[in-house]
């Protein structure tokens, strides 16, 4: 529920201007490390190889994290780069002498680094003991996936009271929070990706004061604070004297502070430096399109693009029209649950409403194979050409009982390796086993099916099966009312009568994020958040 | 006069509401006006769009032909032709966007009679309205010519189209509350007839997440004036969203659906609730010639602001800011922004 407009405007009337404290934290080992890797992606940008695309989007994510949240200097910085770009001796080989410099520059840095205590985190826990001993009430916006290290930090600070609305994660919770005294992001102010924030932090603050960690060379966005009602009127300078009188924004008084040595900065321009920004030009350069992403647990999530339609269940029992289509952020909300239907019989058989026959085989042996010898696993896999960087943890994810969806290799190549380093094939006793597809396809068919991918031919009969699907949906509601008391994802079976068969999902709606760049064949389906993070815009 | 946006915590009527209510209040309304569209940002979630549209219905309630009476027969009229010409053969039930047929809604051709009795309109004959009896409910009924009676027009207001508002109530019915809008507006000179007669000149396009949200959010808005307490949803006389038989002053655009609730012409001042339903009424047909106030919140993901932002400066090459009117506005409340704009003048 909104908190009530008279409250909100009566606190900026009575504040009028606010304070904008943005503190720029430097370390020259973090600034080698930085350019090193920075380097890399740029040169790496620009190779149409594959893996160097995939190293590049990888050093991508691990620096938007690294530069937006308050990370423990510690080994993992070190392991993450080694697990990125694989075994030492072969990257020279690989990627010549220039890259080899570059990687052995950076992962000498994160060495050292191991060594000292991040600088930002030591701010943020100064400013966190000043707002508490002067008994001010502050709240911390971050992204979901970030809050950990937050969490981390605050379980050191003894007599700071942690509360789960002491979080502000999206547009949504900015929303729906009360006034407050403080609000401390890590991060520049930027409106899409990893430091993104609403506008409404500057155009609409529900706080009085803003402290901002950054590390050097950080920027904030430009236009961030972005009020659609000036837009008209950009060449009228707000100071005019009608500007004013039609628009009465926040005043911000900001203050600015520095902390450390800014080594690496000399004879480069500042916005040289930034990655966010370069890394977000990048994106926008190639084909993605803009998607809206709805997350259905604490791990997955799926994307939409942006007015699209979603069929969807609004449990309420007062609720107008329970099943329906809805535009995710607008018209589906948090509290709704998205429906994936997984059909059998509209084209492909009954192959799709098996749903689990498969991934029970596959996985058992996976199992198997991993309490025998998970490094001989990786090794094989590694060897067959399954090159994917996390492979010891992407493995202990494949064999994790089917959830929300069948979890799974992302890549149909990567899954056929898979089956095969298994042995897996054909079951003697099953009525399939001399059917004309591979097995490894029946398999990943079924875990496309349980990502939620409209394997039906053609929109027309798309659209058929979904109004009947509808039909068949609304006779069920008290049924799905009731699975749906807890809010957590279930499963019903549609009955034989309707002329269909299979399961149809449904999903609890846990938060809806924008700012993503995302190819075709990414939408609809549903995908682990650590997949999702590349496509941050 | 009291003010509470939760049934509790009276307060005297705030800065921001006193703001919006004078906002559609002082809209300017003289026939040779040039379309104006104004965009409100607010910094938090709001009835904000309720409160300009109750100022602009106030201001409605000033103007004496501001009402369905007259020219009611000509709406008869038109609903006739439409439902005989096009809606009773129409194939497609009821999309007037596919078809390309011109209208924005089905017309049924039921009218109802001041005794409570539906009748369907059969003939168009002359320029006048032939209707033939048929059962109290929508059930259609095969009638012979020689049934088919003639809707008179000065007997045009003792029917009601089917679906839509009274035109003119009669005596026995309760008047609006004339002392609750008086005093929101206390230079307002309300003329009494208005209180029971309905008018279609304004239209409130709902929030796109459904008209039930819409009216949820107007409930929690409180005004005491006296002995008495009203809410914003009861004094904006949506039709439908109060028991009581009272005119309606104003007309519904479902903003999810968009479906208009009574669509007798085009009314000249459309006020829409949030980002979404904005920018649908400044695309619908019906509207292409009313004005649009647009009462939005800052805290919406940036495409939804971005997208607001472009459609204002896609108006930049028939529009202007009004400088004009912006120069009569009150004192704008901390936190809330206006943009102005008028066409220019060929």
């Amino acid at each position: 529920m909104s908190v009530a407009a008279t409250q909100i405007l009566g606190f900026l009337e009575r504040r009028q201007t606010f304070t904008f404290e943005r503190n720029e934290i430097a370390h020259p080992e973090f600034e080698n490390m930085r350019r090193n890797l920075r380097q890399i992606v740029m040169k790496f940008h620009e190779s149409d190889d594959y893996e160097a695309a995939e190293i590049a989007k990888g050093v991508r994510t691990l620096l938007s994290e690294w530069l937006t949240t308050p990370i423990t200097f510690d080994t993992s910085i070190e392991r993450s780069l080694t697990e990125l770009f694989g075994d030492r001796a072969t990257i020279s080989s690989r990627w010549g002498f220039d890259i080899a410099g570059l990687y052995e520059a950076a992962r000498k840095a994160a060495v050292n680094l191991a060594t000292v205590e991040n600088p930002v985190r030591k701010k943020l826990k100064e400013t966190i003991e000043k707002v508490h001993l002067q008994e001010l009430r502050f709240k911390i916006y971050c992204h979901r996936r970030a809050k950990h290290h937050f969490d981390s930090l605050l379980a050191s600070l003894e007599d700071v009271p942690v509360t789960e609305d002491m979080f502000l994660h999206s547009v949504r919770d900015y929303r729906d929070s009360e006034t407050f005294d403080v609000l401390i992001k890590v991060g520049p102010l930027r409106s899409k990706g990893s430091s993104s924030a609403p506008d409404a932090i500057l155009t609409a603050p529900r706080f009085e004061a803003l402290e901002l960690i950054v590390w050097s060379g950080s920027s904030d966005e430009p236009g961030f604070g972005y009020d659609p009602s000036q837009a008209f009127h950009d060449d009228a300078p707000l100071a005019s004297s009608w500007a004013e009188s039609a628009s009465r924004l926040p005043k911000w008084s900001v203050q600015r502070s520095s902390t450390g040595t800014d080594h690496g900065l000399g004879g480069l321009y500042e916005t040289d430096w930034d990655e966010l920004s370069v890394f977000a030009q990048k994106i926008q350069l190639g084909e993605n399109r803009a998607a809206k992403l709805v997350h259905v647990d604490e791990e997955h999530g799926i994307f939409y693009q942006p007015y699209s339609r979603v069929l969807s269940f609004n449990p309420p029992a007062d609720s107008r029209q329970p099943i329906g289509w809805r535009i995710p952020g607008e018209t589906l909300v948090e509290g709704m649950f998205v429906i994936v239907p997984n059909l059998g019989d509209v084209g492909l058989g009954d192959l799709q409403a098996r749903n689990g026959y498969y991934s029970r085989i596959w996985k058992s042996q996976l199992r198997e194979e991993v309490i025998s010898n998970l490094d001989e696993l990786v090794e094989r896999l590694r060897s067959a050409g399954l090159d994917l960087m996390h492979l010891h943890g992407a493995i202990r994810n494949w064999y994790k009982e089917p959830g929300t969806v069948i979890h799974a290799p992302q890549k149909s190549a990567h899954f056929e390796i898979l089956i095969r380093v298994l042995g897996v094939d054909d079951d003697p006793s099953s009525s399939e086993s001399h059917s004309a597809i591979p097995w490894w396809k029946r398999a990943w068919m079924e875990i496309r099916s349980s990502r939620g991918e409209a394997i039906q031919a053609g929109q027309l009969e798309q659209e058929l099966v979904d109004e009947q699907l509808m039909t068949v949906l609304a006779s069920l509601l008290p049924d799905l009312t009731r699975l749906a008391t807890e809010h957590r994802a279930f499963e019903l079976a549609v009955p034989p009568s309707s002329g269909m068969s299979g399961v149809v999902n449904f999903l609890p709606v846990t938060a809806i994020e924008a700012g993503f760049s995302v190819p075709d064949g990414q939408f609809r389906v549903v995908q682990t958040l650590a997949a999702i993070d590349q496509w941050r815009d | 006069m009291e003010f509470s946006e939760s049934k509790h915590g009276w307060i005297s009527l705030p800065a921001w509401s006193r703001f919006l209510i004078d906002f559609g209040y002082e809209w300017p309304t003289d026939e040779a006006r040039p379309r104006r569209i104004a965009l409100i940002s607010m910094p938090c979630d709001s009835a904000g769009a309720g409160l300009v549209a109750l100022g602009a219905m106030v201001r409605g309630l000033t103007n004496p032909d501001a009402n369905d009476v007259h020219g009611y027969h000509e709406a008869l009229l038109r609903y006739a032709r439409q439902y005989l010409e096009s809606c009773r053969s129409c194939e497609m039930r009821c999309e007037p966007q596919e078809k390309r047929c011109g209208y924005s809604e089905e017309a049924s051709g039921f009218v109802r009679y001041k005794d409570n009795k539906v009748w369907e309109v059969s003939e168009l004959a002359f320029g006048s309205i032939w209707y033939a009896h048929t059962f109290p409910s929508t059930e259609r009924i095969p009638v012979s010519r020689a049934e088919r009676r003639w809707l008179s027009p000065k007997d045009a207001i003792d029917w009601q189209i089917d679906g839509e508002a009274w035109p003119q109530l009669g005596d026995e019915s309760d008047p609006l509350p004339i002392d609750a809008y008086s005093n929101l507006i206390p230079t307002a000179s309300i003329v009494k007839e208005n209180l029971r007669r309905s008018f279609s000149g304004l239209c409130l396009a709902g929030r796109t997440v459904g008209e039930a949200t819409t009216r949820e959010m107007y409930s929690l808005i409180h005004f005491r004036i006296g002995g008495s307490e009203h809410t914003l949803t009861e004094l904006l006389t949506v039709k439908g969203w109060n028991t009581d038989r009272r005119a309606s002053r104003i007309t519904y655009l479902n903003a999810r659906t968009e479906t208009i609730d009574r669509g007798s012409y085009p009314p000249s001042l459309v006020v829409a609730d949030g980002d979404l339903s904005f920018l649908k009424v400044l695309s619908f047909p019906l509207f292409q010639r009313s004005d649009v106030i647009g009462v939005i919140h800052r805290a919406i993901e940036r495409d939804n602001l971005e997208a607001l932002g472009n459609r204002l400066n896609g108006l930049r090459q028939w529009y202007e800011e009004d400088t004009d009117l912006v120069g009569h506005l009150h004192q704008v409340p901390m936190g809330i922004s206006v943009a102005l704009l008028k066409k220019r003048f060929c």
